[in-house]
């Protein structure tokens, strides 16, 4: 693409402000005009410290107090904290993970837990927002589906935000988003150059419509993001893209090491898309082990973890969801 | 005292039959109703909002929005950044019960302010300060509005930033002397101390003291006294005291600061007394009697010391409250909660001044402590039911009272 094509990127015109859309009753309308159900959910594993609070801002400005949300729902890993029962007494339906689709085993990761989400939940709108966001507030949802009930072209919507570190020492504004800005955006850059209009692509908050996300491959684990993108760009185009600026999202921050790991799922699942979508040819194989160096004594050891690239299938390929939202067909 | 009961057992009719539907908790999925839930999401959010002196702040905002979402499009707004929601009376009448709560923050951090929430309790810095009782006070205008409830004289129901100027509240003194109508009691909506009870409200002296020391010379520190030293003698000569124990005389250290930690040498603080007294001559005697025990001190410890009086509020007046005290007696009692006395003075005092009859009510339980501040979830309920079942006896008794 040229320079030229770049400035007319529609996701550079499909990028607003969540303000944009803070009059909720206007959101209710569109949505009753439409006859929509609208489904958040959130993927959870040990997220005691902030699910509680999502949840209750949630469910009551935007359940309670105005109809914009049809339910909540949380899909849990199998946390080891008091998640579940917190998510419970906030008024959430919880769903452990691996009771959903049983006959097709489960993994742990949040990929996981989206796909899932797409047998269990009702609407016709999915949200979907990480459980450990400490300043949640209703702009994250309005904001997200505020889009999808405006233009229908739209089908699949980011978030965007400043991402101020949350350290011990207190906030440094920004230094967030390291991973998208150290790998993804080059190598967007260097493929995708149309997604790289996308402020934050890895952003763990994104709402889009069931006949989209139906049709999607899911990893199970870090790449499920990145993924969607390029799918959406090969299936659907990037007409489809919009992303909503959120202002500031404050959530606890990774290590260094652990964003090494999340790296590399996200660079395997890159290069299986660019096979599938035959971007490029790759001939060696890819290994499933992140190896680090741990310094113990003057001396540097290996600690290889598996990082899993399972891929889900489309859930509309999966019987049991097509019996249950298109059982006449 | 008959009328009374009989209009308190009406009202819980009413209350319990449904005919207060609206105003009765919603029962919502999870464990708290609806109304919990949703002064809880108001408060959260609330708290996370900056808090600025000025009349245009953020929070005076969040309000605004808040009301408008509420359908109250048109609030009453004046100069000093004072919010009302106004609710006619249900017949003509210039009377008015004035409901106010605080918007202002005397401590927000963008990191301490977010709350964290947990099955019984929230925690963060502010919430049990004035967040809780905002939101308390915009789910009452909410459910006013949605209800259309008329009480027999005008609700108006007030958010004010009550940042204390030398012992007044210029920000409400304001709206008293401008809003029109007559002033007939007021409810300050508090956040924690749920069945706070004050018969006696106390006059207060707020003083503070700088205390300047000199270094020593290199490691002979035996002719020479820290801050801490100094501020630790103060405190302890202040407490051997012996205070008039009938008219409720007390001195509260409200803070001491001083020293930056280990390496270094303290020759600065600062402390900050409050005294307390229902009877104003004895407090004007004690304040002399502190001022000149500390002047004492310092003379003797060859330091320099510099004393404030920062505020002086005078007793109030308990007879002007007590129709209102043997309601508040009457609610708790009816919604089974524990009645306790108080040992700081609340705004009372300062509304006793201005002759109007006033109360504080606390929202839930809680504690502000320095490094633990919360509230607990459970008693909001409760608490939130006071402001209508107050309101409505309240405003009996006071009309009672009035043509006695």
């Amino acid at each position: 693409m040229n320079h030229h094509a770049l400035e007319t990127n529609p996701i550079f015109h499909q990028t607003f402000h969540h303000s944009r859309y803070s009059d909720i009753s206007r959101l209710v309308e569109l949505k009753a005009q439409q006859g929509v159900r609208i489904s958040l959910a959130f993927p959870t594993l040990n997220e005691e410290a902030t699910i509680g609070k999502e949840i209750l801002i949630l469910k009551a400005e935007l359940m309670d107090r105005v109809s914009l949300l049809d339910e909540i729902v949380v899909i849990d890993s199998g946390s080891i904290d008091r998640t579940r029962s917190i998510a419970t007494s906030f008024g959430a339906k919880v769903y452990e993970s691996k009771h959903i689709l049983p006959k097709y085993g489960t993994y742990k990761g949040k990929g996981e837990n989206l796909w899932k989400s797409l047998y269990i939940l009702t609407g016709d709108i999915i949200v979907w927002i990480d459980a450990d966001i400490h300043n949640i507030a209703p702009k994250f949802v309005y904001g997200l589906v505020g889009p999808l009930l405006e233009n229908p072209e739209i089908g699949y919507v980011k978030a965007l935000y400043e991402r101020p570190l949350k350290t011990s020492s207190g906030f440094s504004p920004t230094g967030g988003g390291r991973v998208t800005e150290i790998l993804v955006r080059p190598l967007f850059s260097l493929f995708y150059p149309e997604l790289s209009y996308l402020i934050q692509p890895l952003s763990g908050e994104y709402a889009g419509r069931r006949h989209l996300l139906e049709q999607l491959p899911f990893s199970v684990g870090y790449g499920v993001e990145l993924g969607h993108l390029i799918d959406i760009y090969h299936l659907f185009g990037q007409n489809v893209l919009a992303q909503v600026d959120l202002d500031r999202r404050v959530h606890r921050n990774q290590s260094v090491e652990a964003l090494s790991r999340m790296s590399f799922g996200i660079l395997s699942t890159f290069f299986n898309r660019l096979q599938k979508r035959s971007d490029c040819h790759l001939d060696a194989v890819l290994h499933s082990h992140h190896i680090a160096l741990q310094a113990k004594e003057n001396i540097h050891q290996p600690v290889r973890t598996e990082i899993l690239t399972i891929e889900r299938p489309p859930m509309i390929e999966i019987e049991e969801y097509r019996a249950k939202f298109y059982p006449n067909n | 005292m008959q009328t009374l009961s009989h209009s308190v057992s009406s009202l819980f009719n009413r209350f319990l039959k449904g005919k207060f539907k609206s105003l009765s908790p919603k029962a919502a999925q999870g464990r708290y109703s609806s109304i919990v839930t949703r002064i809880l999401s108001d408060a959260m959010l609330f708290n996370e909002v900056s808090s600025t002196p000025e009349a245009e702040s953020p929070r005076g905002e969040f309000i605004l929005h808040k009301l408008h979402e509420f359908g109250i499009c048109a609030p009453y707004r004046d100069e000093r950044g004072n919010i009302a929601a106004i609710f006619p009376a249900s017949r003509f009448t210039d009377k008015y019960v004035l409901l106010y709560t605080d918007i202002g923050a005397e401590q927000y951090s963008p990191l301490e302010s977010l709350v964290h929430l947990i099955e019984t309790r929230a925690k963060g810095m502010g919430i049990s300060d004035e967040s809780i009782a905002v939101a308390a006070l915009l789910n009452f205008t909410e459910q006013m509005q949605t209800t259309l409830y008329e009480y027999p004289q005008d609700v108006v129901c007030l958010f004010t930033n009550l940042s204390e100027e030398a012992g007044e509240f210029k920000n409400l003194e304001y709206f008293l002397n401008t809003f029109p109508g007559s002033i007939s009691f007021t409810l300050y909506v508090y956040s924690i101390q749920q069945g706070i009870f004050e018969p006696q409200p106390l006059g207060q002296s707020k003083v503070s003291v700088r205390v300047y020391t000199l270094k020593p010379n290199g490691l002979n520190h035996a002719n020479r006294s820290s801050a801490v030293a100094v501020l630790s003698h103060i405190t302890f000569q202040l407490g051997t005291i012996q205070w008039d124990i009938e008219s409720k005389t007390a001195l509260n250290i409200a803070r001491i600061d001083a020293g930056v930690g280990f390496g270094y040498y303290p020759t600065e603080g600062t402390l900050e007394l409050e005294l307390f007294s229902r009877n104003d001559s004895i407090l004007e005697m004690m304040k002399n009697t502190v001022i000149a025990t500390i002047e004492k001190i310092a003379t003797e410890m060859g330091v320099h010391v510099e004393i404030k009086l920062l505020s002086h509020v005078p007793p109030g007046n308990p007879d002007l409250n007590s129709v209102l005290l043997s309601t508040l007696k009457e609610v708790y009692q009816r919604l089974k909660i524990h009645k306790h006395s108080i040992s700081i003075p609340t705004k009372t005092t300062f509304l006793h001044s201005f002759d109007i009859p006033a109360i504080t009510l606390g929202i839930t339980r809680g504690k502000k402590g320095k490094q633990d501040e919360y509230i607990e979830i459970e008693p909001i309920e409760v608490g939130f039911q006071q402001l209508p079942v107050f309101l409505e006896l309240g405003i009996e008794a006071m009309e009672l009272n009035e043509t006695e």
